[in-house]
């Protein structure tokens, strides 16, 4: 529970409790609003893979997910994508599983399957009908250390993935955004390229550098299994023995640490975008790593700045100044360092410096004035919300769970991170201001479109 | 004693033996399924509000939330001339309700984590919200006030025009919805609902009267149906939308209905993006409307090309060509009109490629059943999506409310599954071959400018600009040019080689070696065409196993296909006749046909011949050497009119006269192209221009 400490505080809380009550009269739902927990089992094997159980019999469905610790992050700057391109591989064959049939396989049992890759994580997913349980652990058992990394499946997946970055970076409008900006907002660390890679590395990578990229990554210890669904949990137990106990103990895997080095000056770049039809500001801000005491006044005032139309960035950009058609903000949050991405959108008549400058005057007043009761309890209740409404398929909740023990070695902040984002006060978020945004270093990107003069 | 011992050793030793065998599983084989479990449609309860508005409710007890969708048939249908008349006045309804302004909505709805959002589509508004349980009466507060009592503030709208204006121009710089907006238009047609589209022009235009006028008209609980789901019940969350209803009264609006859609001509439509590297490409073909028997055969025929993982784009175009990284493919599902769609982004270098891929696998399917095993695959896919989407309340929630707007009775819903297992392998192929041959598809790619001339042989090409309207074909903008048209065929026949071209030129002799390419396949073959003055000509194509001849005696021509003969009247006649013509008769041109000079377009002039039998082409000349260069006709098939571009490549002097060694003639068929040898003035016996009995 949320524990108040100042005189002040209980008097707030005091005030709080006795309007709540006289809303009770009125609303016969106000006692129908609690989160129900979600109970969950926890389990490992001896070779290290950490494991766990949630039962939930909505429907006879069954989602696993397997959380790899490696990103992008864990690559070398001269040799980047490896870990996006084992996303794709390891969907190519493995000993025992013959070329491209692991999405025939889900697909003829009737589920669905897909990955993605951060700079932190890679994480593969499948959701079942929970009487293919077996399906999914067999083939994640399979690829997990009887991957097949040979010429065929890694020529195919260079094709498809050099695809990608074409179809990501070049074909789309503002599509360098994420790689410029990750080298300029973190440059000097691991998190200075973005996830998916430069072309020429992935062209010149070999067999053998993806062999030994495998072989450090991809095994039990630097797993995490997490099984939800319409299961029996003790049978489950024997499944995930039978498939995943006949690997034995290794060492750890060799991860990056590192700091990520203060930015010292500004940096600003205009980019000459064909593919635009509208101009884009892009600001980059360093923010508060992932479940920093920080990171929760950061997410809060994001909500502040940037969620719905009573946002601040919307009102005095979009609605009152009319300098933009979208202005938005999000955080980035990794393990070792952060990000806070400012963006706004608008029409060719209008200026993007005026848009920085507006920003700059938003960031100002709050690192000066704080915020007002209001909108903290807003960017409470919109946490609150959307905590709980992401809380109710399988594949929402086991990847939750992986996350949450990825990074805090924690599964039950599922049922007790909220509080957290609860307790925060509004000095808090008046300190994250002050001490993330209130910068002259920061990163601009300009997104020009042809003719575009600002 | 001794023996007891060893006994229960003997015993222990082979139960727990007997236990290991049981236990193990050979890890290097995929495992059978455990025991299945049964899926069961999600419960609902129906119930009416007091102003007759149908409403279902899903119970959903596993958080505290709650959400509703009401669906208002409408929408952009009705935009008529405006179009996005409805879009605005969607977006108008929250911004400015009862007491409250925008801002007033927002900060009440955000305060307490609440969505609420009215959006237009072609054939309906949906209201939707969600929210805790425990902000219900909030919502519900605001929800009446947006629906019965919005202000429509003529500011607000000031500031909704340049960020959806904005919005129309982000569309424009993607290609691919720019791809998929022309597919609607040339499919639809672009007056038709589901074929229209805003622009910057139709917005600006719009006014507040406009909006007002809209809503009064429209916004009305006649058809409307609401859904519910959540951590509520029936007996409590009733009372409150009646209460929150109470002053929205039926208006007598008649049932919603749809013009016929207005398909444009076969062939391929392109839109120039010049900083592209990759086209975005969509094969389309139209279907039926969503209650036809067709539909849901069509909607598996569609998996089996684009379905994610296991469609056969996926395994072709991304797994054995790395052509692309998200093929697709689909059927609409709109309720009085749908399309097939099908395609990819792929690099420049492989845009025809891809295309060949695609109508290849296209034609596949529409001439062979799929195989028992990848159709099972496919059904699986399909069953499994829908039975896996039962956790999903609010997606079970939209089913039933589209079903119901759709006119399908909702047991339908329950007993999919069932009617998808029992399609067979050669329902799938009739209904490809039906609605989604590739004979049948209208191409659209939109990319570097590069690309277009590589997409010819795929048949005529439209160009239309990223506003979607057309800049190439008879509806280009054209600059004006100054010659007559009998000017302008003197100085094509003074290209061939002027007056002693008609005059001194009695017979023209042609051997050609002929390449058909048929849906991939290069078939090659000769070509023989004798002409002689005046209007004679014996023509024939032989590929082997298809023959093809043409007789032309003065006002008579016949033609023979596969050991059929017919003779050619009318409009086949003067096809004929302005083939001899262009090619030989230059003069009588003007005699024969009705020219009409459109004007000129980069360094070509357009010119129209007709005549009153509805003959109709046209050709392309040269600006700066008045060759000719391209023909556009029509020829009409069993499957309707098809569009046919005939070019005339690499010009070069035989004797005194020009003739063209290369001619290339497209349909969205096949190609033909033929290297031309020529024999100027051979004697040629009048027998050959009549088929022999």
């Amino acid at each position: 529970m949320v524990c108040f400490k100042t005189n002040k505080k209980l008097f707030s809380m005091a005030f709080a409790t006795s309007l709540l009550i006289a809303m009770t009269i009125v609303n016969p739902f106000e006692a129908r609003s609690k989160f129900n927990p979600i109970k969950f089992e926890r389990d490992s094997l001896s070779n290290g893979l950490q494991i766990i159980y949630c039962v939930d019999k909505t429907a006879p469905i069954v989602a696993t997910v397997v959380h790899y610790k490696v990103g992008s992050r864990d690559e070398l700057p001269s040799r980047t994508g490896y870990a996006h391109f084992f996303e794709h591989l390891m969907f190519e064959a493995t000993s025992d599983i013959p070329r491209a049939s692991i999405d025939k396989y889900v697909q003829e049992a009737g589920g669905t399957l897909n990955a993605h890759t951060s700079y932190d994580e890679t994480v593969y997913y499948f959701k079942l009908p929970a009487n293919y349980l077996n399906l999914a652990l067999w083939i994640e058992s399979q690829r997990m250390r009887k991957l097949k990394v040979d010429s065929v499946g890694v020529n195919t997946q260079k094709g498809v993935v050099i695809e990608e970055l074409r179809m990501r970076y070049d074909n789309q409008p503002y599509g360098t955004m994420l790689m410029k900006m990750s080298e300029r907002l973190f440059g000097g660390s691991s998190y200075g390229w973005a996830t998916i890679g430069y072309i020429e590395h992935l062209e010149k990578a070999t067999i053998d550098d993806f062999k030994g990229f495998y072989d450090n990554f991809y095994k039990p210890n630097n797993a995490i299994l997490v099984i939800v669904g319409d299961i029996d949990v003790k049978a489950t137990r024997k499944l995930v023995r039978q498939y995943f106990d006949i690997y034995p103990p290794t060492e750890q895997s060799k991860r990056n640490v590192f700091s990520v080095p203060d930015l010292t000056k500004p940096i600003e770049e205009v980019v000459n975008d064909a593919k635009a039809q509208l101009p884009g500001i892009f600001m980059g801000f360093r923010g508060p790593k992932l479940g920093s005491p920080d990171y929760y006044a950061m997410s809060l005032l994001s909500d502040i700045l940037a969620s719905g139309e009573s946002s601040r960035l919307y009102r005095r950009i979009v609605d009152e100044e009319q300098a933009a058609v979208t202005a938005n903000m999000f955080p980035l949050a990794l393990e070792y360092g952060g990000g806070l991405i400012f963006y706004a959108i608008s029409n060719p008549d209008k200026s993007l410096k005026k848009i920085r400058e507006l920003i700059l005057e938003e960031i100002e007043k709050i690192a000066n004035d704080g915020i007002t009761d209001e909108e903290l309890q807003k960017a409470k209740n919109i946490t609150e919300t959307q905590f709980i409404m992401d809380k109710k398929n399988v594949l929402d909740k086991a990847e939750t769970i992986a996350k949450y023990f990825a990074y805090f070695g924690n599964p039950n902040l599922i049922n007790t991170e909220l509080e957290k984002y609860l307790s925060v006060k509004k000095e808090d978020i008046k300190n994250v201001a002050q001490k993330y945004l209130k910068t002259q270093n920061y990163v601009t990107l300009f997104y020009h479109p042809n003719g575009y003069k600002d | 004693m001794r023996k007891l011992i060893l006994l229960t050793i003997v015993l222990t030793l082979s139960v727990k033996f007997m236990a290991i065998t049981e236990e193990k599983i050979d890890i290097t084989k995929k495992p059978e399924p455990l025991a299945e479990k049964e899926f069961v449609f999600p419960k609902y309860t129906e119930s009416n509000l007091k102003n007759g508005i149908k409403v279902f409710l899903i119970e959903d007890n596993e958080q505290p939330t709650f959400s509703f969708r009401i669906l208002i048939p409408g929408g952009s249908a009705f935009d008529a001339d405006k179009p996005g008349l409805a879009e605005l006045t969607a977006e108008m309804l929250t911004k400015g309700a009862g007491k409250l302004t925008a801002l007033q909505i927002a900060q009440k709805l955000d305060g307490v984590g609440a969505n609420l959002s009215v959006t237009a589509y072609p054939e309906y508004f949906v209201i939707s919200g969600n929210s805790l349980v425990k902000h219900i009466p909030l919502l519900l507060d605001i929800l009446a006030d947006v629906l019965l009592r919005p202000t429509f503030p003529e500011e607000e709208l000031d500031k909704l025009k340049p960020r959806v204006i904005a919005a129309i121009r982000n569309e424009k710089s993607r290609g691919s919805s720019i791809a998929n907006a022309l597919t609607k238009k040339v499919i639809y047609g672009g007056q038709h609902p589901y074929g229209a589209r805003k622009t910057e022009e139709s917005i600006s235009k719009i006014t507040i009267d406009d909006i007002k006028t809209f809503y009064q008209k429209y916004f009305k609980p006649d058809w409307a149906s609401l859904v519910i789901t959540g951590d509520v019940n029936l007996k409590e969350i009733i009372p409150l939308f009646d209460k929150a209803f109470a002053n929205w009264k039926k208006a007598n609006i008649p049932p919603l209905t749809f013009p016929p859609t207005n398909p444009s001509p076969l062939g391929v439509y392109f839109v120039e993006r010049p900083a592209s590297v990759q086209s975005s490409i969509v094969v389309s073909t139209p279907t039926v409307e969503i209650k036809h028997p067709d539909y849901e055969t069509l909607d598996l025929a569609a998996s089996i090309i684009g379905s994610g993982f296991a469609g056969r784009l996926f395994r072709t175009l991304r797994e054995t060509y790395s052509y692309t990284y998200t093929p697709f493919g689909y059927q609409t599902s709109s309720k009085f009109a749908n399309r097939f769609a099908c395609g990819a982004e792929v690099r420049n270098a492989v845009t025809d490629s891809a295309i060949d891929v695609i109508k290849e696998q296209l034609n596949l399917l529409a001439t062979e059943p799929p195989s028992e095993e990848e159709l099972n695959r496919i059904k699986k896919v399909e069953i499994g999506h829908y039975l896996m989407s039962f956790e999903n309340s609010d997606f079970i929630s939209s089913l039933i409310q589209n079903a119901y707007f759709n006119g399908i009775p909702l047991a339908d819903l329950k007993s999919y599954p069932k009617r998808v297992q029992n399609m067979t392998p050669y329902d799938i192929q009739k209904a490809a071959k039906k609605y989604m041959h590739p004979n049948n598809s209208y191409i659209i790619v939109v990319g570097n400018p590069e690309v277009k001339s590589k997409l010819e042989k795929f048949g005529k090409i439209f160009e239309y600009d990223a506003d979607l309207n057309p800049i190439s074909g008879e509806k280009a903008r054209m600059e004006k040019v100054s010659l007559e048209p009998q000017e302008l065929i003197e100085r094509y026949l003074d290209a061939r080689g002027g007056k002693a071209f008609v005059e001194n030129l009695q017979t023209i002799s042609i051997e050609g070696k002929a390449t058909l390419n048929f849906q991939g396949q290069v078939v090659n073959g000769t070509m023989l065409q004798k002409t002689k003055s005046p209007t004679k000509q014996y023509q024939k194509f032989d590929f082997g196993m298809f023959e093809n001849e043409l007789w032309v005696n003065q006002n008579e021509a016949w033609s023979r296909v596969q050991g059929q003969t017919e003779k050619l009247e009318r409009k086949e006649f003067d096809k004929v006749l302005f083939d001899i013509a262009i090619n030989k008769e230059i003069d009588k041109l003007g005699k024969y046909f009705q020219i009409n000079l459109l004007g000129k377009q980069g360094n070509q002039i357009l010119v129209k011949f007709t005549t009153q039998n509805g003959f109709d082409a046209t050709a392309y000349f040269n600006t700066s050497n008045y060759l000719l260069e391209k023909i556009e006709s029509t020829e009409d098939t069993p499957q309707g009119p098809i569009p046919i571009t005939t070019t005339m490549e690499k010009w070069e002097k035989v004797g005194n006269y020009y003739f063209p060694m290369v001619v290339k003639n497209t349909n969205p068929m096949f190609n033909i192209e033929v290297e031309n040898t020529y024999q100027l003035n051979l004697p040629l016996d009048d027998s050959i221009f009549v088929p022999s009995k």
